[in-house]
């Protein structure tokens, strides 16, 4: 037999990412027979699959936000466990991304395939730290695959927050972020930098954010901002999901701050889009030091891209000598011919 | 210099007049002489820099990025300025001055706007409303003028415009029950 090409180990097509000797999908946008997925947001973890193979954080978030029945069955397994799956085995290491994020490798006789998953490489309290895989196709990411997009040190951000709630204490601080991972990141760091009063939240952080407390996450006090008086609120800081910074929400605030945590507040434009005052960028995707550091250090000698800017990563991986293409082109020109292309809306 | 750029990019994304003045006089408490004074004269027009014009940073950037990187970035972030700053390669010595071994050329106040502010200063001195710290075409005045423009009314989508008689090569703005003077 000759030997396998990775394209027969993993393979886009329409359901996402198929692993036909393996029998299994990774992160699959549509319903399927066995899942095995990355991390719990909701661009990779939807309800419906026959069988889910994740973490237990990654499951218990799907469980949180999809209700009991998202999946026939489901199986744990830890970082660093390894499972054999038809002809290959799977191995999970940490990601980095946000609590339970998982890198999957998939071994095929010896072809190495890590499929990445979301990660990032910047310190995070709140989830274990990513783990570098040596393998020899690597399926990178690039939400943030532009080398404009540097993140800098999260604390950083976090004491411009501060300071800006120094400089208006008769003002409330609204802090936009992606509610599972981004917002008790950003909690974490305000701890961290030593402020120590309550936090409030919006309604629909409430339920994962408790996950995190008793998963032995320390966030300190943190109240519902719900029923509070207008009043009360002056000179706090009150998280909430992006979307609700500019609604009618935030009436019941005085003179709100609006603030988000992103990445993409390190573009100005972006940044202006929505309205916002205070840009923070902290973000739970690498950026591109991060993303091309991470790449040089897998070893991999094939790069596949998906996930937001390929066009420059493929780019930068072939001046480095490097094979890389667009994921959504893998197998493309084969005699297996995969259909549309997988577009996902990462959540930065 | 990095606290008075994070100046400026609270100024420039804070929309109230307030709240901007809140802004500029907490860094002028915050930060000693001589930077504040440095700042004062970049707010006022009273600074020029002869050599920092549009072609000399892109030669500069272009010497110092990949030419495919650098075109999607700037495809990407629509500011040549910006773009540039963002990609600029990351030096390893500390941050706190402007260039390692290269001390700032004095900043000249003979050849920026507010020198001919200073020109047109009425000798009378009541009347000297020139001398006002004014930002010059900066990102403040981009800001507010983003600002009015994104309140601006939005045409209604095409879908639901309609013919207008009076007016045939303006799209009339309002949805189908316009009652404006000219339909």
């Amino acid at each position: 037999m000759t030997t396998m090409r990775p394209q027969d180990i993993l393979l886009p097509v329409a359901a996402g990412l198929c692993c036909k000797p393996g029998g299994f999908h990774i992160d699959p946008v549509r319903p399927v027979e066995r899942a095995v997925i990355t991390h719990g947001h909701s661009d990779h973890a939807r309800a419906g699959h026959g069988a889910v193979l994740a973490t237990q954080e990654t499951l218990d978030m799907m469980r949180l936000r999809y209700g009991e029945n998202f999946a026939g069955s489901t199986q744990v397994i830890r970082y660093g466990e390894e499972i054999r799956l038809g002809d290959v085995t799977v191995k999970f290491h940490p990601a980095g991304h946000v609590l339970g994020s998982a890198q999957i490798a998939v071994t095929c006789k010896d072809t190495c395939i890590v499929a990445s998953g979301d990660y990032k490489d910047a310190p995070d309290p709140t989830c274990t730290p990513f783990e570098l895989v040596p393998c020899d196709v690597f399926i990178t990411e690039a939400t943030f695959g532009l080398p404009v997009f540097r993140h800098g040190d999260a604390s950083d951000e976090v004491k411009k927050l501060l300071a800006s709630v120094a400089l208006f204490p008769e003002r409330a601080h609204l802090v936009g972020a992606y509610s599972l991972g981004k917002a008790q990141r950003v909690i974490a760091l305000l701890r961290q930098a030593g402020y120590d009063a309550p936090i409030y939240l919006h309604g629909a952080m409430e339920a994962i954010t408790h996950y995190y407390q008793s998963r032995g996450i320390e966030l300190g006090e943190l109240r519902p901002a719900k029923g509070v008086k207008k009043a009360a609120l002056a000179g706090t800081i009150t998280l909430a999901p992006p979307s609700a910074t500019s609604d009618l929400w935030t009436r019941r605030f005085p003179d709100p701050v609006t603030a988000f945590a992103s990445g993409w507040m390190r573009v100005r434009a972006r940044a202006r889009q929505r309205g916002i005052e205070l840009p923070l960028v902290i973000s739970d995707h690498a950026d591109w030091d991060g993303l091309t550091a991470t790449i040089a250090a897998t070893g991999a000698g094939e790069i596949w891209v998906t996930h937001g800017q390929e066009d420059a990563l493929v780019h930068w991986c072939r001046s480095k000598g490097l094979k890389a293409q667009p994921l959504d082109l893998v197998g493309y020109g084969d005699e297996e011919e995969s259909e549309t292309p997988i577009q996902d809306e990462a959540e930065a | 210099m990095n606290r008075f750029a994070e100046l400026l990019d609270r100024l420039a994304y804070e929309p109230g007049r307030n709240n901007k003045l809140r802004l500029i006089t907490g860094y002028f408490r915050e930060v000693g002489d001589p930077d504040r004074g440095y700042a004062l004269a970049a707010l006022t027009g009273a600074l020029s820099f002869k050599h920092a014009k549009p072609a000399l940073i892109r030669d500069l950037i272009a010497a110092r990025t990949d030419e495919v990187l650098f075109g999607l970035s700037y495809d990407y972030v629509g500011d040549l300025s910006e773009t540039v700053a963002l990609m600029w390669p990351r030096r390893v010595l500390g941050h706190d001055e402007s260039f390692p071994s290269h001390p700032s050329p004095p900043p000249s106040p003979a050849r920026g706007e507010g020198a001919h502010r200073r020109r047109g200063v009425h000798p009378d001195p009541s009347r000297q409303r020139l001398n006002r710290a004014k930002t010059p075409a900066s990102d403040c005045s981009r800001a507010s003028r983003w600002y009015r423009r994104e309140r601006a009314p939005r045409p209604a989508p095409a879908s639901r415009r309609h013919r207008c008689r009076a007016r045939p090569s303006r799209d009339c703005l309002r949805a189908r029950r316009c009652r404006t003077r000219h339909c």
